[in-house]
C-alpha cells in the first residue's frame, strides 16, 4: 500500500545519432559522374540536401540512392537553379551499404558545383 | 567513373549574379538562349588582306552591307526561324555624310542614321530594334540587312558598328559550327563556331573573324 504519494512515469527520450554524407562535385561542361560513399551506419536516411548555384538554369541533372534503390526523386531527375531543396525522407539503410549519387551537366558551357548532403538518423 | 552528356542548354556561371557588381559603365548580361552577334564596316583606304569587314572606300552612290564579324560574310543576316535579333547597340562615324539603312526581307524598317561628315555617334539602346515586334514567335526566317549609301560627291570613309541580341525563342540551341567565307577568294566553307583564324581550304590564304559564342557578360 502506498500511503500519500504516486507513482511517475518518466519518459527517458533515447539519444538520437546522425550522421551526415556530403558529397560536393564540380562539373565540367558536359560531364557527368557518379559518386558512391560507404553509408556508415545503420539507420534511416530521414533527409536529402541539394544545392543547386544559381546559373545551372535546371541543366544540371541529379538523382540520389543507396544500392539499387533510387531515393531522390523516386523517378527521373531533379534539376533546379538557386535552390537548396531539403527532402525529407524515410528510407532504412544498412552498415557498409553504397550510397550513391548520379550528376550530369548538360549545360555546354559552364561548370556547376553541386552539393548533395544525406542525413542519417539512427 | 566520368562520362559525357549530352549538351541541353547554356547557363551561367555559378554564383554569378552579385549584389553589387561595380560596374561604372553600361554592360551587358545576356541570359540562357540568348547570344550575342556584332555586324561591322570600315570604308579606309587602308588595306587589310584579313579582316573582312575592312573594305574600299565607298564611292559615290554606292551600297555597302555591313560584315558577320564571326563568319566573314556579307549581310543580310540569316536569322533562322525560332530566333528574335535585337539591335541594341550602334556607333558610326564617317567623314562625309552617309545613309544607313536596317532592311529586314529586304524592306526598310529603320533608318539609323542620315549622317553629316564629321560626326561621330554611340548610342545604347534602351527600347532597340527587334524582330520581335514583326514576328515575336519567329515562325519565319528573316534576312537582315544593315546598309550604308553614299548619297553625296565624294569617297566615303568610315565606319559602322552594330551588336545585337538573338535570343531562342523555344527552340533548341544555336549550332556548334559556322559557315565562314574566305577574305581572299570567297569561298565558304563550315568551321567550328569558337574558330577565329581562317586558313582557306582553297586558296590557303588567311582570314580573321571574331567569336562570340561563349560571350555571356561584359567585366
Amino acid at each position: 500500500m502506498v500511503m500519500g504519494g504516486f507513482s511517475r512515469l518518466i519518459k527517458i527520450k533515447p539519444r538520437i545519432r546522425t550522421e551526415q554524407i556530403a558529397i560536393s562535385q564540380t562539373l565540367e561542361p558536359l560531364t557527368g559522374i557518379r559518386i558512391e560513399r560507404q553509408i556508415p551506419i545503420k539507420g534511416t536516411i530521414t533527409s536529402v540536401v541539394l544545392h543547386y548555384p544559381e546559373g545551372c538554369n535546371a541543366l544540371v541533372d541529379v538523382r540520389v540512392g543507396h544500392g539499387t534503390k533510387q531515393l531522390c526523386p523516386a523517378t527521373g531527375v531533379v534539376a533546379l537553379d538557386a535552390a537548396t531543396p531539403v527532402i525529407p525522407t524515410s528510407e532504412k539503410v544498412l552498415l557498409n551499404e553504397v550510397l550513391w549519387a548520379v550528376l550530369e551537366n548538360a549545360d555546354f558551357v559552364n561548370p556547376h558545383t553541386i552539393t548533395v548532403m544525406v542525413t542519417i538518423e539512427v | 567513373m566520368v562520362y559525357i552528356v549530352p549538351g541541353k542548354g547554356i547557363g551561367k556561371p555559378d554564383y554569378s549574379d552579385e549584389v553589387s557588381r561595380g560596374i561604372y559603365r553600361a554592360g551587358l548580361d545576356l541570359k540562357s538562349g540568348q547570344s550575342l552577334k556584332s555586324f561591322y564596316v570600315i570604308f579606309t583606304p587602308v588595306v587589310s588582306p584579313f579582316i573582312p569587314w575592312v573594305k574600299p572606300v565607298l564611292v559615290p552612290a554606292a551600297t555597302g552591307h555591313l560584315v558577320d564579324a564571326e563568319t566573314g560574310i556579307d549581310m543580310p543576316y540569316v536569322l533562322s526561324e525560332g530566333y528574335i535579333i535585337s539591335l541594341i547597340q550602334d556607333s558610326f562615324g564617317f567623314k562625309v555624310q552617309a545613309d544607313v539603312w536596317i532592311l529586314v526581307d529586304t524592306m526598310p524598317v529603320a533608318q539609323l542614321s542620315v549622317s553629316a561628315g564629321g560626326l561621330e555617334v554611340y548610342r545604347n539602346r534602351v527600347i532597340p530594334f527587334s524582330t520581335q515586334v514583326l514576328d515575336p514567335t519567329g515562325i519565319f526566317p528573316h534576312l537582315i540587312d544593315v546598309q550604308v549609301t553614299n548619297p553625296g560627291g565624294a569617297n566615303l570613309e568610315g565606319s559602322v558598328a552594330v551588336s545585337a541580341i538573338v535570343e531562342a525563342v523555344g527552340t533548341p540551341p544555336l549550332p556548334t559550327t559556322k559557315t565562314v567565307k574566305c577574305n581572299h577568294c570567297g569561298h565558304q566553307w563550315s568551321v567550328p563556331f569558337d574558330t577565329t583564324k581562317l586558313i582557306c581550304s582553297k586558296c590557303g590564304e588567311l582570314t580573321i573573324v571574331y567569336t562570340l559564342s561563349s560571350f555571356r557578360r561584359t567585366s
